[in-house]
């Protein structure tokens, strides 16, 4: 009987994991970085959120997964703010060659329409 | 006899409005490849909310097989253009959304519930959401969904138990933690489901031309 039992919770684990689509993409901790800056009223500890995401970046090439679309983006966003131009500038140009969708918003974002009102030094 | 008739006629017809398969022919003519997503506006529930939830909406689009816009640069940016809250935020026009992002379709998002409150000795979380997919080429919904659902927890371990499972979840997982998880469940629900969720996007692989 109770072999029995493990028996159907091992087949419903199997089914269960069956049903639940195969993921795409290497999430690491974008929806959290999402979810700290969106909203841009907390004061972000850009060097923090940045290191995070540079380990997430870190993974996905460990583990050979595409990184989420939009990821490289938000990286370079942030990179931005924190006065890391040439680093930013670097991500758009990567987000766009993942992925073309986003070649008006970056090269937007490259020649200069997000450039920070207080840019730093240079 | 008759009423009997008309009884069944009304009840089966009902029953076939509750399981109606969408229409995907306009879906499908105005395939988007890549989505742009708004906060939803924050009404009553607050711009905390908004952005929260907003926060759960990349991963189960991407999954699906589009391109999603990241939502924190997306927000950013509307607010540098003088739009300072979601609430305001949705009033820009599809043109204009096109023309900033560069984006195929918005997702727009409405938030009826969310957030978590005690009762008696359970700790009730209550979400409700509702979705539409606008073409922004020529501002016709492609898609539209909802889905909503009310969790209770605890109340097993009398009070006292109670207060310490509450402490002990919000200490875990922030205040809005079972929102936010609710949430994802719901989004699964609203977009995966093969029924009336989103079709596979040209992202994904197994993605048919049609």
């Amino acid at each position: 009987m109770s072999s029995f039992r493990f028996f159907a919770a091992g087949l419903g684990m199997v089914l269960m994991a069956g049903c639940s689509p195969a993921k795409l993409y290497h999430w690491g901790t974008y929806e959290a970085s999402v979810l700290r800056s969106a909203s841009g009223e907390y004061a972000l500890d850009s060097a923090k959120e940045i290191a995070t995401l540079e380990r997430t970046l870190q993974d996905a090439e460990r583990r050979n997964k595409p990184l989420p679309p939009g990821f490289r983006a938000h990286l370079g966003w942030l990179y931005d703010h924190a006065g890391d131009g040439a680093r930013a500038r670097m991500l758009f140009e990567e987000e766009m060659n993942n992925y073309p969708q986003s070649t008006e918003l970056m090269t937007r974002l490259i020649t200069g329409g997000a450039a920070q009102p207080e840019e730093i030094g240079s | 006899m008759k009423a009997l008739l008309a009884f069944i006629a009304v009840t089966v017809s009902f029953g076939c409005a509750g399981f109606r398969v969408p229409n995907y022919d306009i879906y499908r003519e105005n395939m988007p490849t890549s989505i742009v997503v708004l906060p939803p506006p924050e009404r009553t529930l607050g711009v905390g909310a908004s952005y929260e939830y907003l926060s759960t909406l990349v991963r189960p689009l991407a999954e699906r097989g589009y391109y999603v816009f990241p939502p924190a640069l997306v927000a950013s940016m509307l607010r540098e253009r003088g739009l300072p809250t979601p609430f305001e935020m949705r009033r820009t026009s599809p043109a204009e959304l096109r023309e900033i992002f560069g984006a195929d379709a918005a997702l727009y998002v409405t938030l009826e519930s969310w957030g978590s409150h005690f009762e008696s000795d359970q700790t009730v979380t209550e979400v409700e959401v509702s979705a539409q997919l606008v073409s922004l080429t020529n501002g016709v919904t492609i898609w539209q969904g909802g889905a909503g659902e009310v969790q209770r927890s605890g109340g097993r371990w009398g009070w006292t138990g109670t207060l310490v499972g509450a402490l002990v979840t919000r200490l875990c997982r922030g205040p809005s933690g079972q929102s936010l998880d609710l949430a994802k469940q719901l989004n699964i629900e609203m977009f995966h489901s093969p029924i009336r969720g989103l079709l596979r996007g040209p992202l994904h692989p197994s993605f048919e031309e049609l």
